[in-house]
């Protein structure tokens, strides 16, 4: 960690510095900032209750540096330098119920570690840890209550588990539910298309010869709301990613406040005796004044192994009380059908707050 | 399921939507990805940007300040200005700005002083007649004020 930290500072004072001394003719800017997002959560797996201290993992606690320098009107070269630090994240198996202490070793993890080159006409090219192309197309939402709930369901409370009757652990919800969105961050080099039409294309390439790609878009109605939608498809099939992929997501927000999300995505294992996987995601919100509020219900299969059933429920409720500051609740239902074994369900319920400094 | 098959159906579908939506009169959107990602907005401490800017040529250089800073900055300074005498309330006015337009203001005093020192020399006040007079006059002045200590 600490030759990470002195790698990391070595490489953000080299990228400031050329920023700095490379000509200021065009804007140059190097920004910090960041925010913290602590939640109350409190479980029930049917045999043990318990309230936890976490990091909710939907949008960890994270800060960044920007910097970027244009040239000549069209160019832009730039640094993105994002990290996390997560004490008791709500996603970790060490916090489950019945767990008494913390999860220990908060460090450090990296987001993004990256530079970026974008040509207005040309497009945009970026070279290091950063989000793949597939990266987020099965988590469009216009919502409004990401922070807490959104496709990926099991950021609230993957880290609880079911338990059979003997209060045995049978399996994690982080491990039975997943949206199957893309490859998630990597190091990588990715490019993305100019905007045409509201449609962009991107594509990256990464260590293990995997590479994937996505098309996303976003338009606007006057007088009648957005709509926002992504597709992602992984070819895999190597060593590293030994299975296909393909998700998407669309999401769309009427000017009353009403919106609708929808995603899915689906995983096919290349013959390693495997079912394909499947996860279905609907939600419905609604946006009035400074809240944000829905409900949704997720249907995942074959995720943690063939057969395997898990569906949940979710409702939630985030209040916008300022621009920087956010409270949010939100309470998940989850439920395991699988063969042979009786689980209890697990309830849920997270109450906590985002504050952007 | 061959998930992975790019068929011409699946083609048609996408290049189906892609046709309605630009064919029902949306206009392009700025597509931004929030779930996961760090909320937009403004920031406690960044104020209305939601970043603190470490360096921004755009806005000042290094460690530059929100407008209302700056304003409260420069009305600081059009107050020490405006004892000089004239002064600019712009709210724009950056302190360098302000910095410079007081070392202005006081060049322009001494250049006054000068002026008047000058002008003062040229006179009859300046002569070597009036500067015995003055002597005299002080000299008046320390009998004066020992005929008192003697009394």
């Amino acid at each position: 960690m600490k030759k990470f930290s002195r790698l990391g500072t070595f490489t953000l004072t080299l990228a400031f510095a050329i920023l700095l001394i490379l000509p200021a003719a065009q804007a140059v800017d190097f920004k910090i900032s960041g925010q913290i997002n602590r939640a109350i959560l409190g479980g029930d797996n049917g045999n043990d209750s318990d309230v936890k201290f976490v990091d909710n993992d939907n949008s960890s606690t994270r800060f960044r540096f920007t910097g970027s320098n244009d040239f000549d009107e069209v160019w832009k070269v730039g640094i993105v330098w994002e990290v996390q630090m997560e004490s008791n994240s709500s996603a970790d198996d060490g916090i489950d119920i019945g767990q008494n202490g913390d999860v220990g070793g908060a460090s450090f993890t990296e987001r993004k570690i990256e530079f970026y080159v974008d040509h207005k006409k040309l497009g945009k090219i970026s070279l290091g840890q950063g989000d793949t192309a597939s990266n987020s197309t099965a988590e469009v939402d216009l919502s409004g209550t990401d922070v807490v709930n959104y496709s990926s369901i099991a950021d609230m409370a993957g880290g609880f588990s079911f338990r059979d009757n003997d209060d045995n652990v049978v399996a994690f919800i982080g491990d039975v539910f997943s949206n199957y969105d893309g490859l998630s961050r990597r190091d990588r080099i990715r490019y993305d298309s100019p905007t045409f039409a509201g449609f962009f294309a991107s594509g990256s390439y990464m260590n293990g010869q995997t590479w994937d790609v996505a098309l996303r878009s976003a338009h606007e109605w006057q007088g009648f709301g957005k709509l926002a939608a992504a597709i992602g498809y992984v070819p895999g099939d190597n060593q590293r990613d030994p299975y296909k992929q393909f998700d998407g997501s669309i999401s769309f927000l009427h000017n009353s406040g009403l919106n609708l999300t929808f995603a899915h995505g689906m995983r096919d294992f290349d013959g390693g005796g495997r079912d394909d996987a499947k996860n279905y995601y609907g939600k419905l919100g609604y946006q009035i004044g400074k809240w944000a509020l829905s409900v949704d219900y997720t249907y995942s299969e074959n995720v943690a192994q063939d057969d395997d059933e898990a569906k949940s429920v979710g409702a939630a409720a985030v209040w916008n009380v300022w621009d920087s500051v956010q409270f949010y609740g939100s309470y998940r239902w989850h439920e395991l059908d699988r063969d042979n074994v009786s689980t209890d369900d697990v309830n849920a319920v997270m109450i906590g707050g985002r504050v952007k400094f | 399921m061959q998930i992975h098959q790019i068929t011409p159906l699946k083609v048609l579908w996408i290049g189906l939507l892609m046709a309605i939506l630009i064919g029902c009169g949306a206009k392009a959107g700025e597509f931004k990805q929030t779930a996961g990602e760090m909320k937009e907005g403004p920031g406690v401490l960044t104020g209305k940007e939601g970043e603190f800017a470490v360096y921004d040529s755009e806005k000042g250089g290094p460690f530059w300040k929100h407008p209302k800073e700056q304003s409260g900055e420069a009305s600081e300074a059009g107050q020490t200005v405006t004892a000089a005498g004239e002064a600019s309330q712009d709210p724009e006015l950056s302190p360098e700005t302000a910095r410079e337009f007081q070392e202005f203001q006081e060049w322009k005093q001494e250049q006054k002083e000068f002026r008047e020192y000058q002008e003062w020399k040229n006179s009859a006040e300046g002569s070597a007649e009036y500067r015995e007079f003055l002597e005299w006059k002080e000299w008046k002045s320390y009998q004066e004020w020992k005929k008192q200590q003697g009394q």
